[in-house]
């Protein structure tokens, strides 16, 4: 839900065209006293900040998402209109941010907010840019509102800017006059829905006359009320909205082109030109994208493997100083086992996802992203995704918890949707512990064609992964109903360096959402993957006469074989017989839900070998295993090849799913990515173990 | 699809020009300005991003075997367009 601010504290709001430098002026004049929240019903960041004016008095800032106009084509889009239109606190002042060497095509919505009727301040950003003269007095006089140069960059002007809301606040100016006059065809149908709307000015009662469908705020009779005149009057919404743009603009270019001096090919303009001809070079491109890919993937890999075992070393001896201090019992084995390790595993992804955002940061803030968008784009439609969706699938190599984070600025709700969806396919870095383990079953040493045997079966493995996503992806597509039109018109902005502060923010935002968002499912499913793991009908008072035979090495608990989990991976066993696996495998499947790697720590508990970082061991168990029956090999080649098969396809990884939840507003998501994963896995693997075997 | 005519001139008459030149049929570096929009909705985005009748319009290049377009408008920014997007912009030259 979304946060409001204090009662009595005024609400400014910070509005402008994407590329504005909106999001940099944010984080400049609130610092770190800021709150990412949610707009009902989709998920677009909310963000909202304390602004101190003076000693005394303190507003509340929001950034509203970067819009071009109030006549909003996709669902995320409509939190602007929303937000002046039907939202319970209606803005005290809005701040419109304008990058002064784009000016003439970002004042559209300047004017249309202005009609709204609420108090409007002009900031003119980047006016430090070199070869621009701006006569920002012409701009007042025309506009008749306060015009204020910034520099985002330098913090040129902030000072002034704070001055003039803080007057603004409180001297509202007097009813200003409308600055688009309505067409008699629009005053008609204003004036006979008109009364019934809220909005105070006419062209707020325009704006719920074009998009009365979809604004809650206007009740049902009303809304059929609309609908009746807009169809009496023949009232053409499309048309009426093109005649608008048309006007605004006729009235105010003429202005900008005699105020505004741009030297030619000025600001950056030659610069990002030069880039872009090996950047955007259709095959160049391509390669310079994989590349940039490749080096943050090698620093996911490289960087946060030293955090992420710092942090899990450091939680273990947490967890056995608590052991040491506590006396041994269950309220013990529930702080160490289960809490600590809950929280364990959620801090661990922290890393990951500081460094992959750290990157999709610099990469967004300097405007390669939309390049990166245009190219990818043709391709990724056929299948139903998003050029964006690219960035998803490649860090979904690393893991798919950033990567669905990162899918949030996708504004068609389709395309994002599949692009969570299919992300997890892409094998992530917790496989790898469960494919090197297993694979040696399958594949024996040796080399093919001057190939290593197993690094090719790794390759075949990892591929099947991307084919399965990119299939997936186009079977959605088709199944999938949307009514949002899917568009590219993509603005390629100048290249620009990146600002270090906007990069900080980017970071503790996505980190501190993964922790609040996914945080508590993550430590509510493995609580109970702990309880089940560790206790048994026995520790409950059944079945006391019942022994066990097979001695645990941690004295004094309940084997694995004879928990929940043991009992449910044996109970599953008629299920999973088909797919060539054991009752062990069960309890492995069972408890590596939690999050892949948990298998080969599972195997070490199964096969009682204490530590479960030597693999060696854990291998050589495996390898001796075998059917009490039968005598044969339990990891064979059709049973090795089935499991790895299953952990290709699975969606083993409870953090995803709650990430999926957060980011999709519900678990029908999470459940149906569940379903059609899981589903696939066991389908291939019955098809391997029985073709093999 | 609605196909309506938005045009830069009003005496132009929709259907007259059966021939008529768009904006994914220029080459890269040729320019040419815009005439009219073929699509309301197109339109709608389009000119609310700046991209009005009159403008001028450039090709700058060609990418994914002609299905993305980037074009340079009044020499002042870049846009990416898909060429079912680009289709619907009506060019003329001078």
């Amino acid at each position: 839900m979304s946060k409001t601010p204090f009662s009595g504290e005024k609400l400014v709001i910070l509005a402008g065209n994407p590329n504005s430098g909106k999001s940099t002026l944010f984080n400049l004049l609130t610092g770190l006293n800021q709150h990412v929240g949610n707009y009902p019903g989709v998920t677009v960041d909310k963000k909202t900040g304390k602004l101190k004016l003076s000693s005394e008095q303190e507003v509340t800032l929001l950034d509203l998402p970067g819009a071009y106009s109030m006549y909003p084509t996709s669902k995320d889009e409509r939190v602007v209109v929303r937000q002046f239109l039907s939202s319970e606190q209606k803005p005290d002042l809005v701040v419109y941010v304008a990058d002064v060497s784009q000016l003439e095509k970002q004042i559209l919505l300047l004017t249309q907010i202005k009609d709204l009727g609420y108090p409007v301040i002009l900031a003119l950003n980047m006016v430090d840019m070199q070869g621009i003269t701006i006569h920002a007095d012409q701009l007042a006089d025309h506009f008749n509102i306060p015009v204020v140069p910034i520099s985002g960059k330098t913090g040129l002007g902030i000072m002034a800017l704070k001055l003039q809301i803080a007057q603004l606040l409180d001297n509202p100016s007097e009813h200003q006059e409308a600055y688009y006059k309505l067409s008699a065809e629009e005053k008609d149908i204003t004036e006979t829905v008109g009364a019934d709307l809220p909005s105070p000015s006419k062209y707020g009662k325009l704006l719920s006359v074009h998009h009365y469908d979809w604004l809650e705020h206007i009740h049902a009779d009303q809304k059929s009320k609309i609908k009746q005149s807009i169809q009496e009057q023949g009232f053409n919404s499309l048309q009426g909205q093109i005649s608008e743009t048309l006007s605004r603009y006729s009235k105010f270019t003429p202005v900008i082109r005699k105020s505004l001096h741009l030297d030619a090919g000025g600001a950056g303009m030659k610069i990002t030109d030069k880039i872009d001809r090996w950047i955007m070079h259709p095959v160049f491109g391509v390669f310079f994208f994989f590349l940039i890919m490749l080096l943050i993937f090698q620093a996911i890999f490289a960087w946060a493997t030293v955090p992420m075992d710092f942090i899990e070393a450091t939680m273990a001896t947490f967890s056995s100083g608590v052991r040491n201090v506590l006396s041994e019992g269950w309220v013990t084995d529930l702080l160490c086992d289960g809490l600590i390790a809950g929280l364990t595993g959620i801090i661990v992804f922290i890393p990951q996802i500081a460094i992959l955002f750290f990157f999709i940061g610099i990469l967004e803030e300097i405007g390669y992203m939309a390049r990166a968008v245009s190219m990818f784009d043709v391709s990724l439609r056929k299948i139903g995704l998003n050029g964006r969706s690219i960035v998803a699938l490649v860090s979904g190599g690393a893991c798919a918890i950033p990567a669905i984070m990162s899918t949030r600025n996708i504004s068609n709700w389709k395309e994002r949707l599949i692009t969570i969806l299919v992300t997890p396919f892409i094998s992530c870095s917790a496989r790898i512990p469960v494919y090197a383990i297993l694979i040696g079953f399958a594949v024996p040493q040796g080399r093919i064609w001057g190939f290593e045997q197993q690094g090719l079966a790794l390759m075949g493995l990892y591929s099947i992964g991307i084919v399965a996503a990119l299939s997936a992806a186009f079977i959605l597509k088709k199944i999938i109903k949307s009514t949002d039109r899917s568009f590219l018109m993509m603005e390629l902005p100048i290249y620009r360096p990146p600002v270090a502060k906007n990069l900080l923010f980017l970071v503790y935002e996505k980190t501190k959402a993964f922790v609040l968002g996914a945080g508590k499912i993550i430590l509510m499913i493995s609580l109970v993957l702990w309880f089940l793991a560790s206790y048994g009908p026995e520790d409950l008072g059944f079945n006391k006469s019942s022994s066990t035979e097979m001695i645990d090495t941690k004295v004094g608990r309940t084997p694995i074989e004879s928990s929940f989990a043991g009992i449910l991976g044996k109970s599953i066993e008629p299920v999973i017989k088909p797919l060539g696996f054991d009752w062990k495998m069960g309890i492995a499947i069972i408890t590596s839900f939690a999050a892949r790697e948990v298998f080969v720590g599972t195997m070490a508990t199964i096969y009682s070998i204490e530590d479960d970082s030597d693999v060696t061991s854990i291998r050589t168990k495996m390898a001796e295993d075998k059917d009490p029956q039968t005598g044969a090999m339990i990891y064979n080649v059709a049973t090795t090849w089935s499991l790895l098969i299953f952990y290709v396809f699975a969606m083993q990884c409870m953090s995803t799913l709650a990430v999926v939840k957060r980011e999709t507003k519900s678990w029908k998501w999470p459940a149906i990515q569940f379903a059609m994963m899981t589903g696939l896995a066991y389908l291939s693997s019955f098809l391997v173990y029985q073709v093999l075997s | 699809m609605k196909r309506l005519i938005l045009a830069a001139d009003p005496d132009f008459l929709p259907g007259m020009n059966l021939t008529a030149r768009k904006a994914s049929d220029l080459l890269p570096n040729q320019s040419a300005h815009i005439l009219r929009f073929e699509d309301m909705i197109i339109a709608g985005k389009l000119m609310a991003m700046g991209i009005l009748p009159e403008a001028h319009i450039e090709m700058v290049r060609r990418n994914a075997l002609g299905q993305t377009l980037i074009y340079r408008i009044n020499s002042r920014f870049k846009i990416a367009l898909r060429r079912d997007e680009a289709i619907t912009i009506i060019i003329h030259e001078g």
